[in-house]
């Protein structure tokens, strides 16, 4: 029904106040209220055994310990300043780490030698995820910032010179190394220094030596083109195109996996195992399984010599370091 | 009524209103001393008008029934910590308009409006014999139906804040300086906000008032 405003007179018509007096006679029947409060009673039973937020005991806390309210926000700008420092001093000293490591220090796979000319991480050599391959530094490279996805336009220059990005494949550190001193390494090419943005994605407390890809935003944020690099390089100088033609990288190769130890797959003699100790290493992964790989290479080489064996009682590796009990 | 009346008047109500925050002040007490019980009686005593506050804010009977619920709850998990500054009633009014704000403006886009019954007590009754002409008194529930709707309609025009002073002032019958206590704002704001709020009102339902 529609009311006609017309229809009755205007002494008729109320008030606002009268309209909204109408508007206090709203009121729920005895039901509603009942219902409301056996809800209200299951809600206040269920907030009674909730554990209050940890804020509210921070508050809680502030207000009984009677700490003045200007306490507060200095308190709280004193640790956002820790956090900045440490956070700050974390990164330098990954920079430091990494700016520190010697060649003295890399670690190449056994029966592979680091090849004269071997391009250092900062010496601006071939590009910054190549230069730490090269070097043999692949052990202290982490996992998101190596090697390579062969999707990245700036890695499709390098098929046709080695099989580094072939179709997906994923190199594993061993091979990398092998690929890295007689292939890659010796081509005098031209390119950016490392990047600072690189360098600070370099962290040893993470490094391992396992299957790694390399993404093309990496590579391209460091600012590097590897395909367009080799091939300025080899249209501006004949000896290197001619150098990158006679590398057999296929033959490198080979080479390199036949002269590696299948430490993972030999079954261990008695002494070996004497010296390993109790460490179990099994369902390790990750850098922990590579120490564990190095351990055992360890062993492998040292059990040979009698008089050791008989005066070692068990071999250890943490980080960098080799640890042996007599 | 005379000024002397409507002083009295006032007078009374605020003689009431500090008997009342004494009682109050009191239960609070026992609850905050474990007696948890006590708060039960706090919830019975301010319930209604709790509920009638968020009704009208809302226009929703069961978002108001919610609303009502969590303040009380809030109120309850925070009593320790009420140190009566204020009144009770001041106090918990306040955690009520809050929460209500808060739920309107996260819902401005998802509202529903469902009404209550307006319950016909003798005022209602006489006003409506009053309004009603003969063409619609046949049909009074019709008639008092759509009042109602206009009447909402009008109040979901205003802001969330001119309608709370609204409904504070006009239905629930605060004062000024329980509002402005209430809201956080002064009492000159608490007049302007009605003053202009009952403007928009009067322009709303013209075709419906007397001129």
């Amino acid at each position: 029904m529609r009311i006609n405003p017309e229809s009755s007179a205007s002494k008729d018509k109320p008030s606002l106040d009268q309209l909204l007096a109408l508007k206090r006679a709203e009121r729920p029947d005895a039901a509603f209220w009942q219902a409301f409060d056996e809800r209200m009673r299951q809600r206040q039973l269920a907030a009674m055994i909730e554990p209050a937020p940890w804020w509210y005991g921070a508050a809680l806390f502030l207000r009984r310990a009677s700490v003045r309210k200007v306490f507060v926000p200095v308190a709280a700008s004193a640790c956002l300043a820790l956090f900045l420092t440490l956070r700050l001093g974390n990164v330098d000293l990954k920079n430091a780490k990494l700016a520190g490591v010697s060649p003295s220090r890399v670690v190449t796979p056994a029966g592979l030698e680091p090849a004269a000319g071997t391009q250092t991480g900062s010496s601006g050599s071939f590009d910054g995820s190549s230069a730490k391959l090269a070097t043999g530094k692949w052990d202290r490279i982490t996992r998101t910032d190596m090697a390579a996805t062969t999707d990245s336009p700036n890695l499709k220059g390098l098929s046709g010179t080695s099989d580094l990005a072939e179709d997906g494949k994923i190199l594993n550190a061993n091979q990398v190394a092998a690929v890295g001193p007689g292939g890659l390494t010796n081509v005098p090419v031209k390119g950016a220094a490392l990047g600072s943005e690189t360098l600070s994605t370099v962290d040893s407390s993470s490094s391992f030596p396992a299957t790694f890809s390399l993404t093309a935003p990496i590579l391209e944020t460091a600012g590097f083109s590897v395909g367009e690099s080799i091939a300025s390089i080899a249209g501006t100088d004949s000896a290197v195109e001619d150098s990158l033609g006679s590398v057999n990288f296929d033959a490198v190769w080979e080479e390199g996996i036949a002269a590696l130890p299948n430490l993972e797959t030999a079954p261990l003699n008695p002494r070996q195992a004497r010296l390993l100790a109790t460490v179990d290493d099994a369902g390790v992964t990750g850098p922990t399984k590579s120490l564990a790989h190095v351990r055992e290479r360890v062993v492998h080489r040292l059990e040979a010599n009698e008089e050791f064996y008989a005066s070692a009682s068990r071999v250890g590796v943490s980080g960098d370091r080799l640890s042996l009990r007599f | 009524m005379t000024a002397s009346q409507t002083l009295s008047s006032a007078g009374a109500i605020a003689a009431e209103r500090r008997l009342e925050a004494e009682a109050d002040a009191y239960l609070v007490q026992r609850v905050q001393a474990g007696e948890v019980d006590r708060f039960d009686d706090l919830t019975l005593k301010y319930r209604e008008r709790i509920w009638s506050l968020l009704y009208h804010m809302t226009s929703n009977r069961e978002d108001a029934a919610d609303l009502t619920q969590d303040t009380f709850i809030k109120a309850f998990q925070s009593i320790n910590r009420f140190q009566g500054q204020s009144s009770f009633f001041t106090w918990i009014y306040r955690i009520a308009v809050n929460g209500a704000i808060n739920y309107l403006q996260k819902n401005k886009l998802r509202r529903f409006f469902s009404f209550e019954k307006v319950q016909e007590d003798g005022s209602v009754t006489s006003l409506l014999d009053q309004l009603a002409d003969s063409s619609v008194s046949s049909d009074r529930a019709a008639y008092l139906s759509e009042l109602q709707q206009k009447l909402n309609e009008a109040m979901q025009k205003l802001s969330i804040r001119h309608r709370t002073v609204v409904t504070l002032f006009e239905i629930d019958g605060l004062s000024h300086e329980e509002i402005a206590e209430i809201t956080g704002t002064s009492v000159g704001t608490v007049r302007s906000r009605l003053h202009y709020a009952k403007q928009l009102m009067q322009a709303d339902l013209a075709d419906y008032l007397k001129t």
